[in-house]
């Protein structure tokens, strides 16, 4: 782990609030393993989608704070007690975040709408039966519905309406969530992916994918469709072609950012 | 709750159409300096509803911005410590933001407003079960809900 993550002390917790894990770990070393990137954006907006404990925002806005002063952050949760928690954590480390409880971002939809320049997102993937998704107590932390996707469909399409022109997006996605298939509705979408983190515990392997507006991707992926039937196969086979490289080189220094 | 958050959120009650800006009710504000960036403001000046802005810091009790303006005040220190002071200092910690359109108060308690709606004021627009459900019952359920005669407008 790196010394910069390991710094934020949790000063602060509940029982039904998810204490930062592998898939929190994994998401804030891809924050970290683009660091550069990310301070070369400039982004005036950051948000995070369920932000738990805190521990990610508050790693982000540290991450950026040296060298990109000023910028705005917003986290939401549906869970009230995660927001207690997650401003004690903002606060102990002296930094601003702006909390809303929020079931994925309500409220923000119309005004915040293409202002979002990084939106960072550790949702509830793991696959469960549907009822336990939103479901009361800490399971709905984690609880992903079918293939884990229940959530994740629906953070996608309101990821999409608030990232601005030049928005990024990263997402904590599993295995058994079928990530090339999530990719491949983004690319839709006009956008493309790369996979910048991955990781593969005992239980489950772990893949920070990061999103961002591409031309060509839309129009590449528009004439797939159009032009040819067989086009999302050709898509996935490109993806498919392209991700064990992304996961090659990346797995080999993953690791190595700290 | 600070201004900047104010000035971006509506209500997304089923049926209404003019849920911006949200009307607040303070019980409590308090002031937490922050350093300014005149950059950051230059950038957010565009983004921001001027005149929910003004109407909201004169509610919370800060009545020193001008009516209107203009991109080209932004070169003037003494307009951009105003505006800065406006948007990031003054903090809502207790009270309410209240839909415009049907009075539905969204609680704002230690400075975080909840936004989440309950089951029949959503848009039925998804066959799976979600977050409603899951709504922790801590949250207030002591508002008055008001009938919407509003048809259903958006999709
Ligand atoms: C896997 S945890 C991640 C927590 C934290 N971001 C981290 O990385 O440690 C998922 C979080 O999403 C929240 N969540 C679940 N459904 C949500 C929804 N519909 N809207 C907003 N947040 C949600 C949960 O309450 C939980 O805090």
């Amino acid at each position: 782990m790196s010394s910069k993550t390991a710094q934020i002390r949790l000063v602060s917790s509940h029982p039904e609030v998810y204490e930062p894990c592998d898939d929190s770990f994994a998401l804030v070393d891809a924050l970290l393993a683009d660091r550069a990137h990310l301070l070369e954006h400039h982004p005036s907006i950051c948000m995070e989608v369920g932000c738990g404990s805190g521990y990610v925002i508050t790693s982000l806005a540290l991450i950026l704070r040296q060298e990109a002063p000023g910028v705005h952050y917003i986290a939401t949760d549906i869970n009230p007690h995660a927001m207690r928690v997650t401003r004690e954590t903002l606060e102990a480390h002296e930094v601003n975040a702006d909390l809303i409880i929020a079931d994925i971002a309500s409220g923000l939809d119309k005004r915040l709408k293409g202002l979002v320049d990084v939106m960072v997102v550790n949702p509830p993937y793991v696959p469960t039966p549907e009822d336990e998704v939103g479901s009361e107590g800490i399971a709905s932390a984690w609880a992903g519905g079918e293939n884990g996707r229940s959530v994740i469909d629906r953070i996608l399409p309101i990821a999409v309406n608030l990232l601005s022109e030049k928005g990024w997006l990263y997402l904590v996605t599993l295995t058994a969530n079928n990530p090339s298939e999530i990719c491949l509705q983004m690319r839709k979408k006009g956008y493309a992916a790369r996979i910048v983190v991955q990781r593969s515990t005992d239980e489950e392997s772990l893949h920070i994918i990061k999103f961002w507006r591409d031309i060509d991707t839309q129009v590449d992926a528009k004439e797939m469709v159009t032009v040819n039937k067989s086009a999302p196969a050709r898509v996935m086979e490109s993806l498919l072609t392209e991700v064990p490289r992304l996961l090659f080189r990346r797995s080999s220094n993953s690791n190595s950012t700290g | 709750m600070r201004l900047i958050t104010h000035n971006m959120l509506s209500s997304n009650i089923k049926g209404v159409t003019n849920g911006f800006p949200l009307r607040i009710e303070a019980e409590k504000v308090v002031e937490k300096p922050v350093e300014i960036d005149p950059k950051f403001l230059k950038n957010m000046f565009v983004k921001i509803d001027w005149k929910a802005l003004v109407d909201a810091s004169r509610i919370m009790g800060y009545a020193d911005l001008p009516d209107e303006a203009n991109p080209s005040m932004l070169e003037l220190d003494e307009f951009l410590q105003k505006f800065h002071h406006a948007l990031l200092e003054l903090h809502l910690e207790e009270g309410a933001l209240v839909c415009p359109q049907t009075d539905r108060r969204f609680p704002v308690i230690k400075g975080i407003p909840n936004m989440l709606l309950h089951e029949d004021e959503l848009f039925l627009q998804r066959g799976v079960s979600h977050g409603g459900g899951g709504t922790p019952k801590t949250q207030s359920r002591t508002f008055k809900y008001l009938d919407l005669n509003t048809s259903l407008s958006c999709a």
